[in-house]
């Protein structure tokens, strides 16, 4: 078994008896950790609120505010409720452990507490928080703030809503040849910049972009937070993807790299928005017909070589000024009526 | 009883064993410096029939007495505290003097380790 060599952290020891208080942390002390102690309840969450610890050792019997209410404050607070806490214990108070575990604390010791299995808990409990950190990071890179912060009020409930949006599907139109022509250091250079320049526009009209599969990419205007104007910001977001395109353009002919061009899909109406995969594993995503047809309507685009197309929901939520071409109707695969879809011509945005 | 038999050797050298000889000692110390004080509020809060005070006073000597190995001591530190969750202080006040005079035994104990 791998030796708990824990990275330092800042750890909160709390107990109101102070021969316990020195034997927790001093003990820790020589592990390089830095401890901070608090006497009760209510110190330890003014001193949590107050400044960053990556953990805490929780007494449960204290006077003023006991363990058992620490716990409950932590997790009615959405900034400490993932807080990692360790219950400190005697081996008399089994059913109070089993209490204390219940609502939430991660692990626990019975005291006295034995130096070395402190230092292996405290190791363990560090790493967990560590990577758990690594994972909210990783949710806020991939699925936007706003995703991760809905996942962290809501929890992973893995239930569906109804909930009315804008769906936007683009991608980069021969993608194929190009990945054929190029080096993968470029291609790899290619797509990490063309992600951040349409990160930018979709976050910047209020859209999450919950789906990147190579060169593709699906964007949903008006969940999981409502948008005022979502299908207007989709398309308002599609206008400055297509002229961003034209400026890295410029850019890649000034160097002699490979230029793109992209297409865009939008549809606007009712979509089933929800978190779908593993406890493992999930993704915010939006499914139904609506998504359907903007996937649709992106593929479509190469045979009409216009580089957006929109349905006409979203057309009849656009402010007037906003030029749209009607493009006849679509026979979109798997549907049984035509619709009538729109093109919006590029140089019109802002 | 001897003053010796009021300390486990065993439990003050494994904690030895896994800190240091001056840490022990500063436990010690704290221990000596903060039992006085509860064993005071011991006597307070039955006075004032005070069960939640009471039971924490136990309940800290329970927890710190079992950390320098003054066991005798944790163990009738133990039933106060179970005297004080049952609600059932009537017989306490001997056994509050009993765990007192332990503390003597037990601090005499350590006294007489530091110096000899």
């Amino acid at each position: 078994m791998a030796k708990a060599q824990s990275v330092p952290g800042r750890l909160l020891v709390v107990d109101d008896n102070k021969v316990n208080r020195l034997l927790l942390g001093r003990g820790l002390e020589p592990q390089g950790h830095t401890v901070a102690f608090a006497e009760n309840g209510r110190k330890a969450l003014e001193m949590l609120r107050a400044e960053p610890f990556d953990l805490m050792l929780l007494d449960i019997e204290m006077p003023i505010m006991d363990g058992y209410q620490v716990l409950e404050a932590l997790s009615a607070d959405p900034h400490l409720r993932d807080f990692p806490v360790i219950v400190t214990s005697s081996l008399d108070e089994m059913d109070a452990v089993v209490k204390c575990i219940e609502m939430g604390a991660e692990d626990f010791l019975t005291k006295p507490v034995n130096p070395v299995l402190l230092r292996a808990r405290i190791g363990a409990g560090l790493e967990k928080k560590r990577l758990r950190d690594q994972q909210r990071d990783m949710i806020r890179r991939f699925a936007t703030s706003d995703v991760a912060d809905d996942l962290v009020t809501s929890g992973f409930s893995l239930g569906g809503k109804y909930v009315e949006a804008s769906a936007m599907f683009s991608d980069i139109r021969s993608f194929t040849s190009i990945v054929e022509s190029r080096t993968p250091a470029e291609i790899i250079d290619l797509l990490n910049t063309y992600y951040t320049l349409m990160f930018e526009a979709i976050e910047g009209h209020g859209g999450i972009v919950n789906q990147m599969v190579g060169d593709g990419l699906m964007a949903i205007f008006g969940a999981p937070t409502p948008l005022p104007n979502h299908a207007e910001q989709a398309v308002l977001a599609a206008l400055e993807m297509q002229e961003m395109v034209e400026l890295f353009n410029l850019d890649q002919a000034a160097q002699g790299k490979q230029q793109i061009r992209i297409g865009v899909g939008i549809a606007t109406g009712q979509m089933i928005a929800g978190y779908t995969g593993t406890q493992n594993r999930a993704t915010y995503t939006c499914v139904g017909d609506t998504v359907n047809l903007a996937a649709r309507l992106e593929a479509h685009t190469k045979a009409v070589g216009e580089p957006i197309l929109i349905d006409e929901a979203t057309k009849e939520s656009l402010d007037s000024s906003l030029v749209t071409r009607a493009q006849g109707m679509f026979q979109a695969k798997g549907k049984a009526q035509e619709v009538v879809i729109y093109s919006v011509p590029v140089g019109q945005s802002g | 009883m001897s003053p010796q038999s009021e300390i486990d050797m065993a439990t003050l050298e494994e904690l030895q064993a896994t800190t240091d000889a001056e840490f022990v000692a500063e436990i010690v110390d704290a221990f000596c410096e903060d039992t006085p004080r509860h064993i005071a509020e011991l006597r307070e809060s039955l006075a004032k029939q005070d069960l939640d005070t009471f039971r924490r006073a136990a309940h800290s000597i329970k927890s710190s007495s079992k950390i320098v190995g003054a066991l005798n001591l944790a163990s009738q530190a133990a039933e106060l505290e179970q005297m004080a969750r049952d609600g059932k202080l009537e017989d306490a006040a001997g056994e509050v003097e009993s765990l007192a005079a332990s503390y003597e035994s037990v601090q005499q104990a350590f006294m007489e380790g530091t110096h000899g």
